[in-house]
């Protein structure tokens, strides 16, 4: 039987890979009994929702480089690779 | 100094693929607009340089964005090395949550907000960040890799060079810094 301890752990594990059938049966075993557990793992399942939708609304924000960024950044660029006095060669 | 065609290539690309590199760079080093910017200039440069070795095997962009994650790794390692971030190895901090018999010091309460209704609140995504950045942090570069960048595990455990058990305690801790640290600041103690 798992402490609430082990309990959590486990709970986090199933995020992120494939747990065994006994560890999901100790698991399922445990939140049976267990609202505390439950509850942490209720949060947490709200909170991966969240960062998803936060992840998801990054990729398709408008988030983009400002004018004076692109300016910087040839800028920088063109010293930089005026020092390099070799040019372009095969890295 | 760079010929006057190979600043119009550096340019075109920059035009062409400079946001979706950004954006790129941003989602994994936890929104530093900076830093996002000063990868993007680093891969365009580097690109540059290695100009010849590209021939056009694969799409352009798919190359450019081969170079920022080398880019993105290479600072992920140089930040662990320079903040001597091993240090949350050697005590596990999920101590705090749990008594000598692994039951809940207190015991958690299940939030009521939907996800829906936090997500829509700026306020709460600012408390959410404050509490990111808060975590150790090789808790927060692995657990920003994943979430926010969606990395796999294989190469976030390359880039940080840890084992995926190791991977898997460190989520788990971030999980449960990031659980509490929301039930104070945001759900309060009396959130029921």
């Amino acid at each position: 039987m798992y402490s609430c301890r082990q309990a959590s752990r486990i709970l986090s594990d199933a995020i992120e890979r494939r747990l065994s059938p006994m560890e999901w049966l100790n698991l399922r075993l445990h939140l049976t009994i267990c609202g505390m557990c439950r509850n942490y793992a209720h949060n947490i399942r709200t909170l991966e929702t969240v960062l998803l939708r936060l992840r998801d609304q990054a990729t398709d924000s408008a988030q983009a480089l400002s004018a004076s960024d692109r300016a910087l950044i040839l800028r920088n660029i063109e010293a930089i690779a005026g020092d390099a006095d070799t040019g372009p060669s095969a890295p | 100094m760079p010929k006057r065609d190979d600043q119009a290539m550096v340019a075109s690309w920059l035009e062409d693929h400079g946001d979706y590199l950004f954006r790129f760079a941003l989602s994994r080093l936890g929104g530093d607009t900076e830093q996002a910017r000063d990868m993007v200039q680093e891969t365009l440069l580097a690109a540059w340089k290695g100009w010849e070795g590209f021939g056009g095997r694969s799409a352009l962009r798919t190359w450019l964005v081969g170079i920022l994650k080398h880019k993105i790794t290479d600072h992920i390692r140089q930040q662990i090395r320079n903040r001597q971030l091993h240090e949350d190895v050697e005590r596990d901090p999920t101590s705090d949550w749990f008594g000598a018999d692994g039951h809940w010091q207190e015991a958690p309460k299940a939030w009521r907000a939907s996800p829906e209704s936090l997500f829509e609140s700026t306020d709460f995504q600012r408390v959410l960040q404050r509490c990111l950045d808060a975590l150790p942090a090789l808790q927060r570069e692995v657990f920003v890799l994943r979430e926010m960048g969606g990395e796999d595990s294989g190469s976030i455990c390359k880039s940080c060079d840890i084992t995926a058990t190791h991977l898997h305690v460190l989520m788990h801790r971030a999980r449960m810094a990031l659980r509490s640290c929301l039930d104070f600041n945001w759900f309060g103690r009396k959130a029921g």
